[in-house]
């Protein structure tokens, strides 16, 4: 289900917030669980399986890591988390990556004459790149002694199924509403103030980016016979389609979430006035690029290294965070030319904050400037 | 614009060639099939979604919008807020919903990711 569908606007949200609103306290995480899932399933369908391994596998891990971590057994730990790792990408790996190795394969022997491997291509599940991470932050956290588990699997599958952001974000962190899972307020005021948040995402949505998606579409299209003039155009409007597509969703997943009391991080700062290209990955798609600092980036040495370890370092995440939006060899080139300009920024001396002094929020460090 | 060209591209080759096009391709009128795409709708789109990176930035009004004073870069706007979100309420979710009942859904981008 797509949160600007006629089904969802009409009917789905509509009716999940009375019977809320009716809910007692004590049966509204069971309710809003029951509705993400049905929200899953309607577009997900059986893929809601996957969901709910990953959503099993990740809390038992969580229980198994805390309780290694308190018995300070850590090699125990240390083989929880890399086992969360392996399922994980595992996952994400095989339906996500699984078709593009074959291809690659197959084209290798193809220059040796061989026939290319016979193979029925895998369907992607919706939102897995999403709710992979979410739910593996939350064991790498118990592992950092962040937050205490959750003892009830349906408590922890409400955080990872969560329908606002379950499809494309924003990607939560447990410590962001930890509290708040268990213990939130329904009130006329978040109603509003979210409802209002939803309106402006959807305004986004449906009356910026769809109204220049189709420029964007005839200008793209394989073999499109351009002029210099409807490039720049053809350009133009994709770079407003994908801000305001994405940011609007983000709008309204946050909306939707102060709607159940929920305060889900921002993910976008209006990124296209940044300075900088490292200054736009402070303010593009941050949970992401939170999520690649703090569990790709410092892991692998950050910046405490020589200056080359921390160019290698920004590289890499970089290349990872275009081939985690798809397996093309676009979108590694896509961020290896990101990964290049925060190189560049390095080298130039650009500074950490903005000149004017802007965005005091966005002052903490990212994997573009811890 | 440069990185959202490979980023949309279908293949290295179609942003290879799309890349050259933009940067040395022949400066020709806008071509039939863009044009045909250039209704008022989307010349309306394209001039609004413009202003994310065209007005100053001091100018942006969107954090105000949704209540964000601590990343509004020009303090004035947060007195205007409150109009702001009628805006949004009156007009725009209004024109969202007409565009919606007239079947001009599309879906999210990110949901291919």
């Amino acid at each position: 289900m797509v949160f600007s569908s006629q089904t969802f606007l009409f009917v789905f949200l509509p009716v999940l917030v009375v019977l809320y609103a009716l809910t007692p306290r004590r049966l509204k995480n069971s309710l809003l669980l029951v509705a993400s899932l049905l929200f899953y399933v309607w577009g997900g369908g059986w893929f809601i399986a996957w969901l709910l391994a990953s959503v099993m596998g990740n809390w038992v891990l969580g229980l198994l890591t805390h309780r290694a971590r308190l018995a300070e057994q850590r090699s125990a730990m240390r083989g929880w988390v890399a086992l969360t790792v392996v399922l994980n990408i595992g996952l994400l790996g095989w339906f996500k990556y699984a078709n593009f190795l074959v291809d690659q394969v197959s084209w290798f022997v193809e220059l040796f004459g061989r026939d290319p491997i016979t193979w029925t291509p895998i369907l992607l599940p919706i939102g897995i790149s999403f709710f992979t991470f979410q739910a593996s932050s939350y064991v790498f956290d118990l592992s950092k002694g962040e937050g205490e588990p959750l003892k009830n699997p349906l408590d922890f599958a409400l955080f990872v199924c969560l329908f606002p952001q379950l499809i494309a974000g924003p990607i939560v962190r447990y410590r962001q509403i930890a509290r708040e899972l268990v213990d939130r307020e329904f009130t006329y005021e978040n109603l509003c103030a979210g409802a209002v948040r939803f309106a402006h995402g959807l305004t986004k949505k449906v009356v910026i980016a769809d109204s220049v998606a189709p420029i964007a579409d005839a200008a793209f299209m394989p073999g499109a016979d351009l002029t210099t003039t409807d490039a720049w155009i053809g350009a133009i409007a994709y770079t407003i389609q994908i801000y305001f597509d994405f940011s609007g969703y983000s709008d309204m997943a946050i909306g939707l979430g102060r709607m159940f009391g929920f305060t889900f991080p921002e993910n976008f700062k209006h990124p296209y006035s940044s300075a900088s290209m490292t200054e736009f990955w402070r303010r593009w798609h941050v949970t992401l690029s939170e999520w690649f600092r703090d569990y790709v980036y410092i892991p692998i040495g950050g910046s405490h290294g020589s200056k080359w370890l921390t160019y290698r370092n920004l590289i890499f995440v970089f290349l990872v965070t275009g081939f985690w939006h798809g397996a093309n060899w676009t979108f590694v080139v896509w961020g290896a030319y990101h990964g290049l300009w925060l190189i560049i920024d390095r080298l130039q001396g650009r500074p950490e904050r903005p000149r004017d002094g802007s965005s005091r929020s966005n002052a903490r460090g990212s994997c573009c400037s811890s | 614009m440069i990185g959202w060209i490979v980023f949309r591209a279908e293949s290295i080759g179609d942003a290879l060639t799309y890349w050259s096009i933009f940067l040395f391709g022949n400066t020709g009128p806008v071509s039939v099939p863009i044009a045909k795409e250039l209704t008022l709708q989307g010349m309306l789109g394209l001039v609004i979604g413009a202003s994310s990176f065209v007005v100053p930035r001091r100018w942006i009004v969107g954090a105000a919008i949704d209540g964000l004073h601590e990343d509004v870069v020009d303090t004035r706007f947060v007195r205007f807020a409150p109009i702001l979100r009628t805006v949004i309420v009156c007009v725009g979710l209004p024109i969202a919903i007409v565009l919606i009942l007239g079947g001009t859904f599309s879906p999210f981008l990110y949901f291919q990711f």
